[in-house]
């Protein structure tokens, strides 16, 4: 009899992952972007291993070079190799998009699952506070607090990721409203499971498809934040590198040196886009609703 | 109705209280103080304490934020540490300039946006789909100071055809094409964002699912044109609930503001902002973060208060 069960409850497993994977696959673009993530992280953590350039080594005589054979993206105003720069910058942003996002997921679905099992006042409460947060214009609150704080990595992910929760707390909130009144729901209680096991056992597990895609569209909105921080000159600051202060830095050189702009924006811009293309065809492969 | 008004009134008071208090609270426990960014450094300690009794900084920040809510009541949102002229005044001379941009930016925004996601709702699945969703797709994508600096290169440096900074030409007086020429970058810029891939998506999914509706379906076996289907059954309703993410593209377009006229220097109140946080000018950053959150509170308001009335379906108690 277990057996059975088990192994009727692995067949499901395998067509659920088996419908997942057919929708995924059908976004071709969204596999791209796949494949251009994971070659950016594998690049991102052997960035040492990849060039013969150190991110830091000054060379006076090599400013401003052209892309040539030795510098395939040419060199800064200090003669600092730019795709070394860029590639150690990736490990700065894609970091801090993941650790921001972690921070801003388990924020908002805290708050949002607590809201949305008790209702009452706690819900009151809860979403006037979050009403109170979304209401600020996100970048201006984040500038301020990092102006405030200090812009050191630490600060400016923990900035994101507390500012930017609200709408996460929002969904999970309206996916709570919605599974607490179902029969499992139900009977889980019945069994006298404790509030924490229903919220995080039994009602959780049945509001991640949603959350999984905020995840990842929040990924490429935390790390567009981290670089207009860096851009306006309050994110991770310089010598260390990062996209956004390598295009800060270009800026004065525009005229003589497009390569100092175009390339570290080049790679803000294609992960953001991978990003949002995965996030896209997950939203289309985990809602059930969207059947085509 | 009117008591849904009236609710709704009352429950923005505590939000924008809310908002106020926060960012106070965040501002005025920085360590240091800005006064000592404006006496003399070499200056002896008694200066210095006059200064900040001047600021007002000396009292507890409890009493501090009273007297900041009791002066904003009457219209008052203090002097700027920066120079000393009330910040009011201040933002009046800037703010016009970003809500040109911001209404530009927005008119661009829906007028692409919209009219692309319909006919890509239409035309389901066809080259003009994918290209169109290509196109709003990048749009969300891409860092707006970076592709304010691609735009740059291309139209200032390598083409010479618009300005890239300020918003007239230095020494030239008021002149309507010198002063549009210096905006159609930065509206560009604002307008080709995350608002329009949002009205893009939202025209696009809204109209698939309306089209499928029986009423439609009723409309075309009436023998309608296609046309009439579309626009007249069809649209109306798809595009109701678009009122309310008009509200709330707001806090995106002041983000996107602040940086765009950094990029371009425009003396606009975005660029106000980041001098006054850089600064540490407490009543400026203060007095922008109030009006900028108020505007988005009401602009909420408003959006699902359109929304009412368009949609007879809806009911406020």
């Amino acid at each position: 009899m277990a057996r059975t069960m088990m192994l009727a409850q692995a067949e499901r497993d395998l067509s659920w992952r088996a419908i997942f994977w057919s929708r995924f696959r059908r976004h071709r673009l969204a596999i791209a972007g796949l494949v251009i993530l994971v070659l950016l992280y594998a690049a991102a953590i052997l960035a040492p291993h990849l060039t013969a350039h150190s991110p830091y080594a000054i060379d006076l005589g090599n400013r401003l070079e052209p892309p040539c054979a030795t510098h395939p993206l040419g060199t800064d105003f200090f003669g600092r190799d730019i795709l070394t720069r860029v590639l150690f910058g990736a490990r700065i942003s894609l970091s801090v998009g993941f650790v921001a996002v972690g921070i801003m997921i388990t924020a908002g679905t805290l708050i949002g699952a607590i809201a949305g099992f008790y209702g009452g006042w706690i819900d009151n409460v809860l979403m006037r506070f979050t009403d109170i947060v979304i209401s600020f214009p996100a970048l201006f609150l984040i500038l301020t607090v990092v102006a405030v704080i200090g812009p050191s990595i630490f600060n400016i992910i923990a900035t994101i990721g507390l500012i930017s929760w609200p709408p996460v707390a929002r969904l999970v909130r309206a996916a709570f409203l919605s599974l607490r009144e179902q029969d499992f729901t139900e009977a889980a209680r019945a069994l006298g499971a404790p509030d924490p096991k229903i919220i995080f056992r039994h009602i959780l597990p049945n509001a991640m498809a949603p959350i999984i895609v905020a995840a990842t569209l929040s990924v490429a909105g935390a790390i567009l934040t981290e670089s207009a921080l860096s851009y306006l000159g309050l994110g991770v600051q310089p010598p260390t590198p990062s996209w956004g202060n390598m295009l800060f830095e270009g800026r004065d050189y525009i005229r003589r040196a497009w390569w100092y702009t175009v390339y570290p924006g080049l790679f803000i811009f294609v992960t953001v886009m991978s990003f949002n293309l995965v996030g896209d065809a997950l939203r289309d492969a985990l809602d059930p609703r969207l059947d085509h | 109705m009117r008591r849904y008004v009236l609710r709704r009134v009352l429950q923005a008071v505590p939000v924008l209280l809310g908002i106020t208090m926060i960012s106070f609270f965040i501002i005025h426990l920085a360590p240091g103080s800005p006064a000592a960014l404006l006496v003399d450094p070499t200056a002896d300690p008694a200066s210095f304490e006059a200064m900040e009794r001047a600021l007002g900084l000396d009292r507890p920040l409890h009493v501090q934020y009273y007297r900041w809510v009791v002066r904003l009541l009457r219209g008052d949102l203090g002097r700027s540490f920066d120079d000393g002229r009330p910040v009011l005044e201040r933002v009046v001379e800037r703010i016009d300039l970003t809500f040109l941009l911001m209404a530009a930016a927005f008119l661009v925004s829906f007028c692409i946006g919209i009219p692309l996601g319909i006919v890509c709702a239409v035309r389901q699945y066809s080259r003009t789909d994918h290209v169109a969703s290509a196109f709003a797709f990048v749009g969300l994508s891409l860092p707006n100071f970076w592709f304010a600096l691609i735009l740059m290169l291309l139209f200032t440096i390598t083409l010479g055809w618009l300005p890239a900074q300020g918003i007239q030409t230095h020494g030239l007086g008021f002149n309507l094409w010198d002063r549009t020429r210096h905006l159609i970058m930065p509206v560009i810029v604002l307008g080709y964002g995350g608002a329009l891939a949002g009205y893009f998506r939202y025209t696009r999914s809204s109209m698939l699912e309306v089209i499928r509706q029986d009423y439609v379906r009723t409309a075309r076996s009436k023998g309608l044109a296609e046309r009439v289907v579309i626009y007249r059954h069809a649209l109306k309703n798809a595009l109701l609930p678009l009122i309310t993410l008009v509200g709330l593209a707001l806090p995106g377009f002041f983000g996107g503001a602040l940086v765009t006229e950094q990029v371009f220097a425009l003396p606009g109140i975005g660029r106000m902002a980041w001098t006054a946080i850089m600064r540490r000018d407490y009543p400026t950053v203060m007095a922008i973060n109030t009006i900028a959150a108020t505007l988005v509170v009401a602009g909420n308001f408003l959006a699902d208060l359109a929304y009412g009335l368009v949609d007879p379906r809806i009911k406020y108690d």
